[in-house]
């Protein structure tokens, strides 16, 4: 039997608050490697600023973010900010709703993949590029394209630009904030297909924020539902989109449109 | 020696939405089944066959009751069994043949069939082989295998669901209604498939509304009762 696999990230007790709105509540749980947690949520439940408690954005008023790097188990908010900075890319990598808040625009496709691997001591420009090439392919861009800007990309393009940097540093934990948020529908299933696809391939821990309950059913393992900044509801994600026992769940499944 | 022991189950829905209404699905039932052998779950329409199987693949919470499974060499109670453990059996143990077929946008015909031999390890050209093997037995032409079955017939997507489930080497096999939408020589195919599944020591549990279907591969029926009819709500429970 296979065993159970690596825990990636462990959450704590985790809150935070705005002022007097509290948008995070005691918010524990675990994640292990090759796993994809789904948040679901409206808008206000909580479920970004959670995600930007884990990207080492936003610190957490109270309780912890253990991470996994390669058997090294790290404290996100126990280490001077220094050490945050320095530590982070080898810890998890985030994909951003707007491509362009993960993009240097004013950079090369090709600069865009390679960029990440610099930072982490790769130097030799063939190497980086032959890598770049691949990973263009790998999103099904152009690999013709490795020399123009992101701006002259659409924006699923711009989102697959995205992916592959986040991805070509090989990060255990990927960070995933309405990936397919803002793209025509068709786009959107390019993406899911790429998403599910580099799951697998990677074998990656991921957390996924989304507001479509369809694109959690594809890609996530485990539903997490938020509400007024708790975690409300959770179990596999068939489990909890067929047989919801919050008045809130049963209220989001029944919202969605059957096509 | 039993593969699935089933014992003391019950299942009812709350609807919040509906002013808290409470839906009894299943009460108190317990049954077993061994290797090799085909159960067939009897009973009339809306009496929570498919419940029970979704209560045994850990889709539905067993509000009562145990779901004992033999998991590599460990016995593991469903109704209790925690997430990573579900999908461990899911992968391992229990194999699924829903009603119909969730279909993935992009994903062809033919890789739909091999992945779940893929997610137990086997190599993806070997899974993709085999794949090819169980969609010629059941009838899908050759030209659709590397397309997106969205677009496929009732037939045809639920003839890609049975060789997804009947591809892997799962120990156990649910089937909901396996042969509802298909054709005389299709049947017999499903049939077959089913025969060689319970040679090779795989144990069976089914919906068959078709009787030619269920006399030829049942061994044995388990009448599950239908629950309070009057309470009963079309499609409120089962959507």
């Amino acid at each position: 039997m296979t065993p159970i696999s690596e825990e990636i990230l462990q959450v704590e007790d985790l809150n935070k608050s705005f002022g007097r709105l509290a948008a995070c509540r005691d918010i524990s749980f675990s994640l292990h490697r090759g796993e994809v947690l789904g948040i679901v949520g409206e808008s206000g439940s909580g479920k970004s600023t959670l995600l930007k408690c884990l990207a080492g954005m936003h610190a957490p008023d109270r309780g912890s973010v253990t991470i996994s790097v390669s058997g090294d188990r790290r404290s996100l908010w126990n280490m001077d900010e220094a050490e945050r900075e320095q530590l982070l890319p080898s810890m998890l990598s985030l994909i951003h709703q707007n491509p362009r808040d993960g993009l240097r625009l004013d950079v090369s496709a090709g600069g865009n993949i390679s960029e990440p691997l610099m930072t982490s001591g790769e130097r030799h420009y063939g190497s980086l590029r032959s890598v770049a090439l691949d990973w263009l392919r790998n999103v099904e861009i152009d690999p013709g394209r490795i020399d123009d800007l992101p701006k002259t990309f659409s924006g699923g393009m711009q989102q697959r630009l995205q992916i592959a940097r986040s991805l070509v540093t090989h990060p255990q934990l990927v960070l995933m904030d309405e990936p397919t948020g803002g793209l025509d529908v068709s786009v959107q299933a390019k993406l899911l297909d790429l998403l599910r696809r580099l799951v697998r391939e990677f074998n990656l821990a991921a957390v996924l924020v989304t507001h479509d309950l369809g694109v959690a059913r594809l890609l996530s393992d485990r539903l997490m539902v938020m509400q007024a900044g708790r975690v409300i509801e959770t179990g596999l994600t068939d489990r909890v989109l067929e047989d919801p026992r919050q008045a809130y769940t049963q209220l989001l499944v029944s919202s969605v449109l059957q096509v | 020696m039993a593969i699935l022991d089933v014992t003391g189950i019950g299942k009812h829905f709350v609807m919040h939405l509906r002013d808290g209404i409470r839906i009894p699905v299943i009460a108190n039932l317990s049954f077993n089944v061994k290797r090799g052998e085909c159960v067939a779950l009897n009973g009339p329409s809306g009496a929570g066959k498919s419940s029970v199987l979704k209560m045994i693949f850990g889709t539905y919470a067993a509000e009562n009751g145990v779901i004992h499974v033999e998991h590599g060499n460990d016995i593991v109670d469903i109704a209790s069994a925690d997430p990573m453990t579900m999908k461990q059996i899911r992968r391992n143990t229990i194999g699924y043949v829903s009603q119909f077929l969730r279909v993935v946008p992009r994903v062809s015909a033919r890789d739909l069939v091999a992945e779940p031999l893929i997610a137990t390890g086997w190599d993806s050209s070997v899974a993709t082989q085999r794949a090819e093997v169980l969609l010629e037995r059941l009838n899908i032409p050759k030209a659709l295998w590397s397309l997106p079955p969205a677009t496929f017939s009732g037939g045809e997507q639920q003839r890609i669901n049975i060789a997804r489930g009947f591809i892997t080497e799962h120990p156990i096999l649910l089937l909901d209604e396996p042969s509802a939408s298909l054709d005389a020589q299709n049947r017999q195919v499903v049939i077959d498939l089913i025969r060689d599944k319970k040679q090779r020591g795989v144990g069976i549990l089914g919906i068959f509304h078709d009787q030619e279907v269920r006399d030829a591969v049942a061994n044995r029926l388990v009448d599950v009762a239908a629950l309070s009819s009057k309470n009963q709500q079309p499609a409120t429970a089962a959507a």
